[in-house]
């Protein structure tokens, strides 16, 4: 090997730059999430506690119940709309209203939902206080059975605008927007409506609740009936992911009051308020991230003392991709969307009047939700290239190699013992072992491809001006009405499609960001 | 690490094959003592075999749990005759004093979880005990207090509102409403102190029990509120106006309307006046459909006189008399299937 005198040469001066721009960060990267995690597991303990006395009931049975509506956007849902509305009603909630609104399918989701629930077109008169694209006809029921149920069929306008005109629709105080190919818990509206009903110091504007994978598990008649870890390894890692993200991020941001986004699978939210701060942006591909940030933005700029809130419990199911080119697809777009709605609020950035948005929550996703993977990705670049020269101790970087593969099998251990002393879904020896095993390889094998993924989605937004939602295979599963089936989902790693027939059209609802 | 998580694992398992176990003994004991009559020798005998199955040097605590929450289950589950049954074979088991010692833990889940279970198993006796948590700083263990102190003692048990100075939530609200629905019909003499209160969410509770449990009584107060300075208050009174006839009040809310800027307040006013008012409001309501431009305001108005049945007014605009939006609502509303 070479030896360089680099005693104050401008490669000592550099190297120092990057030690302390490497280290320092992953130092404060591991930190965070400990941090994070140490919070997170005091809240769901507490959580935890809380539940052991309270009685939903109340609410089940009460007049006094706040009204809300389910907004379910659909696009060429045909292969399941009919269980899953069925599923939104019987949802447990004794105030509620369905609306569902057919974007301009080009399948047969509308005539099915015909069919089905016996609809007629009826003389509403839309109040269009969000611009939305033509709504062509509103649809009821004419079984008294399904009396809360509201069809919008509107001109094709994106999952937005379709959101915007279910709430010029819409009669509820408070709306439960959903990905209609979510499966939800029975009790998920009583448990989200729970903080704002509890919140008597400040005004909760949203709240979200902890969204889990569905691959491989059991299904009956719209509902999760046996919780199994995913066959493919790709949909592990997206487990481990999720469960990192909504049971030690999610939940910590959520007592600090600095989550940005509510996601789009499963969020409700204060129907006022999302009507006075505009409603969902159409030009952006990051809608629930952007709307959530502009509420919070609304309120503070009026001086409404404001919170946004989080539930724990997992409330909602949904299906992850089980193919490398559709993930890809998909994290392109998470990125493209989190730096469209970063770059469009960056006056909150280090702003203390937006307090600790603008001091934590906003530089935190700047550094390590936007920014990370390129560091990352430079950092790995220059500990190769210095290694090649020899200016850096090779068993150092061995070392340091090291301590955040250690770090991050042992951060998701850590993850998955939490799991364990709270919500306990995997409940099967096999399923715990299988998530161990895909949490030693995810470092190695998953991680690199987000960060590929992550790398390409910064390229599009700057350099290709890719800022569209794009097309994409539909991801669905089917669920069975009558007996158990297990969720498949859509294609296998080798890009093969999925096992149950679907047609190839595009989607544009977009999968919870993680 | 994965050695702390496979223990845990472990231990989890080892507790569900316990409680299983332990089901399994007691429940059989437990169905005989709800379910037939027995004197008190035989009580006594059901008793110490449950005190055996449970008996164990490491877990009596834990086992204690367990049959807590399967008493706390059959009681939910049943009444009459079995209700009172459960409730002795709780006392005599150990599981209230069990409660009253956690209900001087320093922790605050522990405390909560007591009052709720004596609460649930109906143990009278403990209200004054409880009574002493009303207005505990602890957010968790105040509601509790406050809840089981409605179920145990009824409305007498409603003075904490007295003097509440802290923020009651809806939630909280809405279990007291629950029990309060529970009471039989009587008048709530406080009702007027509490509709005076200083604390809002009190003045909000008392306008739902009003409604509620037809509290006509304090109405002249009532009429006050609807000036109230807080929004929540106006709307709660108006609704609580409606629900008691309380036409009276008519004159009022023509003020309120004009003097409001919210909308939410302008559409219940013109609920009201949907229910409660005569040949007089058909003429507002009239004006109302047609001068108005918001949405909301014009849908209530023409909701209104459709539920006064005046559906020859909301069929007999002229042409052109209405904008496109107005007569778009007018057909919504005259669409009955909507």
């Amino acid at each position: 090997m070479i030896e360089y005198d680099t005693q104050n040469s401008l490669v000592d001066i550099l190297i120092y730059i990057f030690y302390f721009i490497t280290y320092g960060y992953t130092v404060f990267v591991m930190v965070s999430y400990l941090a994070l995690g140490v919070i997170s597991v005091i809240q769901a303990r507490k959580y935890l506690r809380r539940n052991t006395y309270t009685d939903y009931l109340n609410i089940l049975q009460s007049p006094e119940a706040p009204s809300v509506s389910i907004l379910a956007p659909a696009f060429n849902e045909e292969a399941t709309i009919i269980e899953n509305v069925r599923s939104l009603l019987s949802i447990r909630y004794p105030n509620y209203e369905v609306i569902v609104v057919n974007d301009g399918s080009r399948d047969r989701s509308l005539t099915m939902l015909i069919e089905e629930y016996h609809l007629e077109a009826v003389d509403f008169a839309v109040n269009y206080i969000i611009e939305t694209q033509k709504v062509k006809a509103v649809y009821k029921s004419k079984d008294p059975a399904y009396n809360n149920l509201v069809v919008v069929d509107k001109e094709n306008g994106g999952k937005s605008d379709a959101l915007n005109a279910a709430l010029n629709v819409s009669t509820g105080d408070y709306t439960l927007n959903i990905d209609v190919d979510c499966i939800l818990e029975e009790d998920c509206l009583l448990k989200l409506m729970k903080p704002f009903l509890e919140e008597t110091e400040r005004n909760m504007i949203a709240s979200g609740g902890v969204v889990r994978i569905a691959n491989n598990c059991r299904v009956e008649k719209g509902r999760i009936i046996d919780v199994n870890v995913p066959n493919t390894m790709l949909a592990q890692f997206q487990t481990l992911e999720y469960l990192r993200s909504f049971l030690l991020g999610r939940v910590a941001w959520g007592s600090l009051d600095g989550l940005l986004l509510i996601s789009g699978a499963l969020g409700v939210f204060q129907k006022e308020l999302v009507i006075k701060s505009g409603g969902y942006d159409n030009e952006t591909i990051g809608e629930d991230m952007e709307l959530t940030v502009r509420m919070r933005r609304y309120a503070r700029e009026r001086g409404i003392d404001y919170v946004v809130g989080f539930v724990p419990d997992p409330l909602c199911w949904t299906e992850v991709p089980e193919s490398w080119s559709i993930l890809r697809k998909q994290r392109n777009r998470w990125t493209r969307g989190a730096i469209e709605t970063l770059l469009s609020h960056k006056r909150l950035f280090l702003n203390p009047f937006y307090g600790r948005m603008g001091m934590i929550s906003y530089p935190y996703w700047l550094l390590f939700e936007w920014l990370a993977p390129i560091i990352e990705f430079m950092g790995i670049i220059l500990l190769i290239l210095f290694s090649l020269l020899g200016v850096i101790n090779i068993s150092f970087l061995y070392l340091f190699i090291a301590l955040i593969y250690g770090y991050t099998v042992a951060f998701t251990i850590a993850t998955l013992y939490i799991e364990e002393i709270t919500f306990f879904q995997y409940k099967k020896r096999r399923q715990l072992l299988k998530l161990v095993i895909a949490g030693i390889l995810e470092p190695l094998m998953f991680h690199p491809f987000v960060v590929y993924c992550a790398m390409t989605g910064n390229w599009d937004y700057f350099f290709e001006g890719k800022k569209a939602w794009g097309s994409m295979k539909r991801v669905g599963f089917k669920r069975p009405t009558n007996r158990g089936q297990k969720i498949t989902g859509g294609g296998d790693s080798k890009g093969k499609a999925p096992n149950i027939p679907l047609p190839t059209n595009t989607v544009r609802t977009r999968p919870s960001k993680s | 690490m994965l050695t702390i998580v496979l223990r845990e694992r472990s231990r989890k398992n080892g507790n569900e094959a316990r409680e299983r176990r332990i089901k399994r003994m007691v429940e059989s004991i437990i169905q005989e003592v709800v379910f037939t009559d027995q004197d008190s020798s035989e009580l006594k005998d059901a008793v110490k075999k449950i005190q055996r199955a449970i008996d164990s040097p490491l877990y009596r605590r834990s086992n204690m749990a367990i049959l807590n929450d399967l008493l706390l289950y059959y009681h939910r589950n049943l009444g009459g005759e079995a209700f009172i049954r459960i409730e002795n074979l709780y006392r005599e088991v150990g599981l209230k004093q069990m409660a009253l010692e956690s209900l001087r833990s320093d922790d605050w889940h522990l405390k909560a979880k007591a009052i709720n279970d004596l609460s649930t198993m109906r143990m009278g006796e403990t209200l004054f005990e409880i009574l002493q948590y009303t207005d505990d700083p602890d957010q968790n263990i105040r509601y509790e207090a406050q809840y089981a102190a409605v179920k145990l003692g009824g409305k007498k048990a409603m003075k904490f509102l007295d003097d509440l100075e802290t923020p009651m939530s809806e939630w909280q609200q809405i279990r007291l409403l629950d029990q309060a629905l529970k009471f039989e019909y009587e008048l709530i003499d406080n009702i007027g102190p509490w509709l005076k209160s200083k604390n809002d969410s009190v003045v909000i509770f008392a306008l739902i029990l009003m409604r509620h449990l037809n509290q006509y009584h304090e109405r002249n107060e009532l009429r006050k509120l609807l000036y109230h300075r807080n929004e929540r208050v106006q709307e709660k009174a108006i609704e609580t106006a409606i629900e008691l006839a309380y036409g009276e009040c008519l004159e009022n809310l023509y003020e309120v309307f004009e003097l409001t800027k919210n909308p939410r307040i302008k559409t219940r006013v013109l609920r009201a006046m949907g229910e409660l008012g005569g040949a007089e409001e058909v003429g507002f309501l009239r004006e109302t459909i047609s001068s108005s431009k918001e949405y909301d305001i014009l849908l209530e108005a023409a909701k209104s006189l459709k539920r006064m049945g005046r559906h020859d007014v909301l069929r007999g605009y002229q042409e052109k008399e209405l904008s496109e939006k107005s007569e778009n609502i007018v057909k919504h509303v005259l669409d009955d299937r909507i």
